[in-house]
């Protein structure tokens, strides 16, 4: 094993109870650092601190889960003060809470003129005003000290066209650019780097539950060596919207083509 | 491809052809590549350049090396080269297509209303046509293989133009359009093909620039190179597509086109983004 490379840094992963999110948790702490798992689930908040216990050499201290909602200005307030309060800084934020439907009753994967109002503002609030109040919640600790690493998960239906029947979804993930963007530019010279991670199909519980015809998907722990190779990467460069795909040597039927930029 | 995760060596046995690989990018992905184990093929427009590298390869104790003088534009050249690392090594796993220029010979950025064709066609020539004949070259050996990785190297400016770099974007947007349609083809037989798109690098590049010097916020070759290593080591069943990187302190990239109120000094003349 070589060098941790984040030895007692501390992270906050938001969705770290699930997916991308709950393998970022656990490939950081393997890198030594300190991890706060924020999501909305107490028991699988409980298994990713678990799998973070037996991964890692770390002390049992090192890892904090909170039960909070990114969707709240509130919870992500209490985020930063708890996590401040338990470690005394903010190194690192993954922002990875994010939904493709809405609660089940309120399905989001329908054609726009099917698309429920409430189902159109839980994709939104959650995917993007989430992203806001994460984002919006670490910087003035990583302001205090000059120094931050954020990487935000959007989606390759964050970056090509949109997907007919996931219009709430792209929206969101479009709007997760943008905000990212825009932020990467005001904290570049408070030494906060923003990047944007752009996965494509990933083998999540969020694919599953999506029940789309995808085929070929990556792992979660391959998404999350990247997550990590981006916030490890020397301090003089930035990788602007790395979108990692699934490779098959097979063409996959009735998925969409993530090229054409 | 690759999947055993040892701390070195992660390209041990492989072969990997690297054009370009006399200077900059391509010097720095050579040195990468055999430090991962991998047997190495420096291909550069002058052998000196390439003996260069050999030079530096050999002071590092690293797996034995092959140089070849050979012109990317030039069908034949292309041929042998394939040709001469089959003979060398038995096959071939990765290119890394590195050689580029930004105009045949040092001079000011042009205006398309005052560019010669000649230096049109020259730059088409090397970077559009030499990545076509490069990858053209490895592809057989890569399909009888089953399996190849191929990393051809754009620019930000295959993503969006700049003013008076009218054929360097077009030829580095070409290599986009290429990129995409070859990964399509060969994908059936196992072979990928990713493509890097470096901002301001510190490569021996800008001095083909007359009146423009690399930013001082330039990076480092060896961090493309870093990069380069990562996509020809990842899984067989991930490809990372298109990836940017550029320096932190770069300013605004208007990656979608269209006028920024941001936009500064940096990317308004030719060839300021490598």
């Amino acid at each position: 094993m070589t060098e941790p490379r984040l030895q007692d840094q501390v992270a906050i992963v938001t969705g770290g109870s699930s997916g991308i999110g709950r393998a970022a948790c656990v490939a950081l702490a393997e890198e030594g650092a300190r991890v706060v798992v924020v999501g909305r689930n107490p028991e699988r908040i409980e298994e990713t601190v678990n799998l973070m216990r037996a991964r890692s050499k770390a002390k049992h201290d090192s890892f904090l889960g909170l039960r909070l909602d990114v969707r709240r200005g509130e919870d992500m307030t209490e985020m930063a003060c708890r996590t401040l309060d338990a470690f005394g800084g903010i190194d690192i934020l993954v922002a990875s809470a994010g939904i493709s439907l809405g609660t089940s009753s309120l399905s989001g994967r329908a054609a726009v003129v099917d698309l429920p109002v409430a189902a159109w503002d839980e994709i939104i609030e959650t995917n993007l005003k989430g992203m806001f109040l994460c984002n919006r919640a670490v910087l003035p600790a990583m302001t205090a000290r000059r120094r931050g690493e954020i990487v935000n998960v959007s989606s390759s239906l964050g970056t090509t066209a949109g997907w007919a029947y996931a219009s709430a979804y792209c929206a969101s993930k479009f709007g997760v650019m943008g905000l990212s963007e825009a932020l990467a530019e005001e904290a570049r010279s408070f030494g906060i780097r923003v990047q944007v991670l752009v996965p494509d199909a990933v083998d999540t519980p969020m694919l599953k539950r999506s029940h789309l015809a995808i085929f070929t998907a990556l792992t979660p722990e391959e998404v999350a060596r990247l997550i990590v190779r981006m916030v490890c990467a020397p301090e003089d460069l930035t990788l602007v919207d790395p979108l990692i795909a699934p490779f098959s040597e097979k063409p996959i039927p009735g998925r969409r083509n993530v090229f054409g930029k | 491809m690759n999947g055993k995760t040892q701390a070195a060596g992660l390209l041990r046995d492989q072969v990997a052809v690297v054009t370009g690989g006399g200077s900059g990018i391509g010097q720095a992905t050579c040195l990468r590549l055999a430090r991962e184990g991998a047997r190495v093929v420096v291909v550069d427009l002058d052998p000196a350049r390439a003996e260069e590298t050999l030079k530096r390869l050999s002071e590092e104790g690293l797996p034995e090396a092959l140089g070849i003088g050979a012109n990317v534009a030039i069908e034949e050249d292309m041929a042998a080269m394939a040709q001469r690392a089959i003979d060398r090594f038995g096959r071939i796993d990765i290119l890394v297509h590195c050689a580029g220029i930004i105009r045949a010979t040092k001079g000011n950025p042009r205006m398309v209303a005052e560019m010669e064709t000649r230096e049109w066609d020259d730059v088409i020539g090397t970077n559009l046509r030499g990545t076509f004949l490069a990858n053209r070259a490895v592809i057989p050996a890569m399909i009888r293989q089953r399996g190849g990785n191929i990393v051809n190297i754009s620019s930000t400016s295959g993503r969006q133009g700049f003013a008076f770099a009218a054929a360097y974007c077009a030829s580095k947007f070409g290599v986009m359009g290429f990129s995409e349609s070859l990964a399509e083809e060969v994908r059936t037989f196992g072979i990928k093909v990713q493509v890097v798109c470096p901002g301001a690098v510190d490569t021996p590049l800008w001095q083909q620039n007359a009146s423009i010097s690399a930013p001082g916020h330039a990076l480092p070759p060896e961090r493309v190179a870093d990069l380069i290593a990562y996509l020809v080591t990842l899984p067989p069943d991930a490809i990372l597509q298109n990836v940017v990187i550029m320096p932190f302190k770069a300013r605004r990239w208007k990656k979608r086109g269209g006028e920024s109120p941001g936009t500064s000094e940096e990317h308004g003349k030719a060839g300021e983004d490598k």
